[in-house]
């Protein structure tokens, strides 16, 4: 049990080094015994994180208490999934353009580390103050990607700055041009699993709200005058 | 652990726990729109439906949404005195005074319904004795003004808030047939959500709808083209309405694209300045007691105002 006490200090006491962008706890993390096992962890808190932070999407599709952390829990798949994306192109770039030689599972776990403050994305769920947040939130993890690539290759700052900025580019590219066919997968495996219709479409969502606003007017039929 | 490391750690808890009241804020408007609940009120409001209606007795109707203090349908003092002489001075219209303006469910904060109500049950005892824990009411719905404000919760909240108007001046005998004008008066935070219903309740009701904020607190991105006028009344010894209009960019006067900004300059909006009003308690606008004898009487000048903004030339857009 100590022992268990003292690995979970440890790691925590290292993610707070990330945190801080302490170059010498990216590597201390990465040559953990069972590093993946903790990157897993990670990865899925900050899924879970940011799809509590992007929960009114659920809202406004009026999903049911019942099925509420069914749909939560596959919006943070999908947020891991965009994660994933970017990783790869971020990936390509570092390999391909700057010539690096690194490892895929290296690069990954340097990346996931670099998403570390994303387990406050939750916190973008804060009325008003949420878009600062966010804003806040993207920039740490651009400084802490910049400091992660910099320890795991023998890029500067500025080129690591530009890999961050490009992976970001490509992979807002890619979901541009299959990102609306994907949504769309999605709501039909959801409609599936969980028997409710969720769009993530910020049109639609719009729609929705508008909608909304029309059914007020059914308000004065209720009454009969 | 020496007497910075306490006091680092009591800011952070402090601020982590603000941050997650701030978190759950949205939680009862967003229920709400999910259906998350079902509306019980509807029979109850019917049965409470008067048999002639208001709109062929009464040329106007006022709704009053007040300040930030309040947690239950009971009004403080002094605003019970403005809403009694209010009443007397505007013998024409039908008031509208039992809206809860920061729960979408017009529920009080006491009651047994919410899980939390043992605990605002005691902040609420104490928020009588004038205790300043009774604070906290404040900055819960002060975090209500908040969602109703923002960009992604706004709306829906609106929608809530908008709903149990259309459905409490339906309650006070108002007409949709037979429509007549309607001002919504809100106090302090009571401006944000007049802000966010106004335009929806004229486009609904197809009547003029304009609003009167006293000291009041509201963003610059609510639709304040779509209502028929806003007062806004101000003193110079009221920090937080000049606060509000420093706390949302969208009221920065550099900002000229913004609805705001856009309503000042159709002259959509006027204001009123007071010189010496605080913005609560004794020497407030709504308060016939002064902090001293030279300082005249605010409630009497408020009164005259809100007469003078009945009068400005209603129609629709």
């Amino acid at each position: 049990m100590q022992a268990f006490q003292r690995a979970v200090g440890e790691r925590l006491e290292l993610f707070f080094g990330v945190l801080r962008l302490d170059a010498r706890s990216f590597l201390q993390l990465i040559d953990l015994q069972h590093a993946s096992f903790t990157m897993l962890l990670l990865l899925l808190s900050i899924g879970l994180s940011s799809a509590v932070g992007q929960s009114v999407v659920l809202f406004i599709n009026r999903v049911r208490p019942v099925q509420f952390v069914w749909v939560l829990v596959s919006l943070g798949n999908y947020v891991i999934a965009g994660l994933l994306f970017w990783y790869l192109s971020t990936f390509a770039i570092v390999r391909f353009f700057w010539q690096q030689n690194l490892t895929w599972d290296l690069m990954l776990q340097t990346l996931i580390l670099a998403c570390t403050p994303l387990l406050f994305s939750l916190f973008i769920a804060v009325p008003v103050l949420g878009l600062i947040i966010e804003l806040g939130l993207a920039l740490w993890c651009l400084l802490a990607v910049m400091v992660g690539l910099t320890v795991v290759t023998s890029l500067t700052l500025g080129q690591a700055f530009l890999s961050a900025i490009g992976g970001w580019l490509v992979y807002r590219l890619l979901y541009t041009l299959f990102g609306r066919p994907m949504l769309f997968v999605i709501r039909s495996l959801q409609t599936r699993l969980f028997g409710v219709v969720v769009t993530l479409d910020p049109a639609e969502l719009e729609l929705r709200i508008k909608e909304g606003e029309e059914s007020l007017k059914k308000v004065l039929t209720e009454y009969r005058l | 652990m020496t007497f910075l490391n306490i006091l680092g750690f009591a800011f952070l808890s402090l601020l982590m726990a603000m941050l997650l009241a701030m978190l759950l804020a949205p939680f009862e408007s967003l229920s709400w729109w999910a259906e998350w609940y079902p509306e019980e009120d509807q029979k109850k409001v019917q049965a409470l439906l008067p048999e002639a209606t208001a709109s062929d007795k009464h040329k106007q109707f006022i709704v009053y949404l007040d300040g930030i203090y309040q947690g239950t349908f009971w009004h403080l003092g002094f605003i019970e005195d403005f809403l009694q002489e209010l009443m007397k001075a505007v013998p024409d219209a039908c008031f509208v005074t039992d809206i809860i303006p920061y729960s979408v469910f017009n529920l009080r904060l006491t009651d047994k319904v919410r899980p939390l109500s043992p605990f605002w049950q005691r902040i609420q005892a104490l928020q009588n004795k004038g205790s300043p824990i009774g604070f906290l009411i404040n900055l819960r719905n002060l975090f209500q003004v908040v969602v109703s404000a923002d960009r992604r919760y706004g709306s829906i909240y609106n929608q809530g808030m908008t709903k149990l108007i259309l459905r409490h001046l339906l309650m006070h005998g108002f007409n949709p047939q037979k429509p007549v004008p309607i001002t919504l008066i809100g106090y302090s935070g009571g401006g944000q959500v007049a802000a966010g219903s106004a335009a929806l309740l004229q486009r609904i009701l197809k009547t003029p709808v304009s609003v009167i904020a006293i000291g009041g607190v509201m963003s610059g991105n609510n639709n304040f083209l779509g209502l028929n006028h806003w007062t806004q009344i101000n003193s110079n010894k009221d920090p937080v309405e000049k606060m509000a209009a420093l706390f949302f960019p969208q009221r920065w006067p550099l900002l000229r694209g913004s609805l705001w900004n856009k309503a000042k300059r159709q002259g959509k909006v006027s204001f009123v300045h007071f010189s010496g009003a605080r913005h609560t308690g004794v020497g407030c606008y709504l308060n016939r007691q002064t902090e001293s004898a030279e300082t005249s009487n605010q409630l009497e000048r408020t009164i005259q105002v809100i007469k003078k903004a009945l009068e400005v030339p209603k129609h629709i857009h």
